[in-house]
């Protein structure tokens, strides 16, 4: 054990801040003493450990979500009324009311049932997604990162991977399919995406199970999920028509 | 716009560019990130953190006192803000097995990885008054004033903890036999 005179400078020597008198005492005492030159040595592996301690790259969403949270496009290009269905923000509240846009108090009546349900039951809920309108992100403010044509057994369209306002989103649009026609968002990310809207006309079904969203489509609808999870650089989307499935990565960053 | 000093940044942001506050965000994320991980040991608080500081400093910036270095203010949110996830969280929560890597075999626990393993479970085990001295000098490469304009502490304060942190770390570190001191 040294005198703590010695230590408190082999401290500030190592931060860089030993004025050039106390930096010359302290190495003319390392010269000659093996104890404080054992604690300098013990010091020096010390500081040098956790400099080897690696740095990590933050997550691609990270810059994203604060510019989306500052930004005046934020505030400009919230979706439209009666555009939202914030599903997983509805089961992470533990079904307390989320503000709904203009969908009506009817539409939310139903969603807090199917929630409902879906805690006390243990199984899919469907979320009735009729009545829904408006458009979803203006072009403007919306930034496509990805594409991915959709034509597949009957089913017809695109899905579009892009960064808006709302983060990293996805929308899937099908301009044609045959009856039922699933769409599952996420798989092995069961919340990939916790927003998910529809645009009219609103013909189509949401739920949710262990695999994460799905969509079950009738005809033509364009689906928008947003509020992806951060850190995921891309998305998986499966789709399946009876017993076919075709997977398609997309990316979520720029 | 990247070769602008911080300060002159943040005016362009208070006079409403948003694009300067890209900048900084740019410049201080990574820092940011990984002085918020060391601090809370789990990423995706570490991920909460840092935005939440980015967001309440720019909706502070005209608080911010251009006397002061930006990234001490800004660091100073950050381990409020990560002191208040600490306090919130329940102790199960603490550590993220991603990070701490458990159920090494013997085998396993050689070189420097197995070190750098040891020296992070060893800076989370250090109490939070120290820890986050440690943290901020070593993870955030702040002076002795840096960090005493961030924590609130006199400098001399600020010094002394330090010394103590690095001995508490020295004899965690002992302890385990990672770190010949």
């Amino acid at each position: 054990m040294i005198d703590e005179r010695w230590d408190a400078l082999i401290q500030e020597e190592l931060d860089g801040v030993a004025t050039p008198t106390d930096r010359a005492l302290l190495y003319d005492r390392l010269a000659r003493d093996p104890d404080v030159r054992a604690a300098y040595e013990a010091m020096q592996r010390l500081a040098g450990a956790i400099r080897n301690v690696p740095r990590e790259e933050p997550p691609a969403s990270l810059k994203l979500s604060v510019l989306n949270s500052i930004g005046h496009d934020a505030r400009r290009s919230v979706p439209a009324p009666g555009s939202r269905i914030d599903v997983w923000g509805s089961l992470r509240a533990a079904f307390v009311a989320k503000p709904l846009w203009g969908g009506g108090f009817v539409f939310a009546t139903g969603l807090a049932v199917g929630l409902l349900l879906f805690a006390l039951l243990g199984h899919s809920p469907t979320l009735d997604t009729q009545g829904l309108s408006g458009s979803m992100i203006p072009a403007e403010h919306f930034t496509r990162l990805g594409q991915k044509t959709i034509d597949f057994n009957g089913v017809h369209g695109q899905l579009e991977t892009g960064l808006s306002s709302q983060g990293p989103c996805l929308y899937v649009d099908i301009t044609d399919s045959p009856e039922p026609t699933e769409i599952t968002v996420g798989l092995g990310q069961p919340n990939a995406f916790r927003g998910v809207h529809q645009e009219t006309p609103a013909n189509g079904q949401v739920s949710v199970d262990a695999d994460g969203l799905r969509i079950l489509n009738h005809g033509k609808n364009r689906y928008l999920l947003t509020e992806a999870p951060a850190g995921q650089n891309e998305i998986m989307i499966r789709i399946r028509v009876g017993e076919s499935t075709l997977e398609e990565r997309l990316p979520l960053i720029r | 716009m990247n070769d602008l000093d911080d300060k002159a940044l943040v005016a362009r942001c208070l006079d409403g560019n948003t694009a300067a506050f890209e900048v900084l965000v740019d410049r201080y994320q990574k820092v940011l990130y990984n002085v918020a991980l060391r601090m809370l040991h789990n990423r995706e608080d570490a991920m909460d953190a840092s935005q939440t500081a980015f967001v309440k400093a720019y909706e502070k910036l005209n608080t911010y006192d251009p006397t002061y270095k930006f990234f001490s203010w800004i660091y100073k949110i950050l381990v409020n803000e990560s002191l208040n996830q600490i306090a919130h969280r329940k102790p199960q929560e603490e550590l993220d097995s991603a990070i701490m890597a458990p159920g090494r075999t013997p085998e396993d626990e050689v070189g420097e990885e197995w070190v750098q393993e040891r020296v992070q479970a060893a800076i989370v085990q250090l109490p939070l008054e120290y820890r986050r001295l440690v943290v901020l000098r070593h993870f955030g490469d702040l002076t002795y004033r840096d960090m005493s304009l961030a924590l609130d502490l006199p400098e001399k304060t600020v010094k002394s903890r330090l010394f103590t942190a690095r001995r508490m770390l020295k004899d965690l570190l002992n302890q385990r036999g990672t770190v010949r001191t």
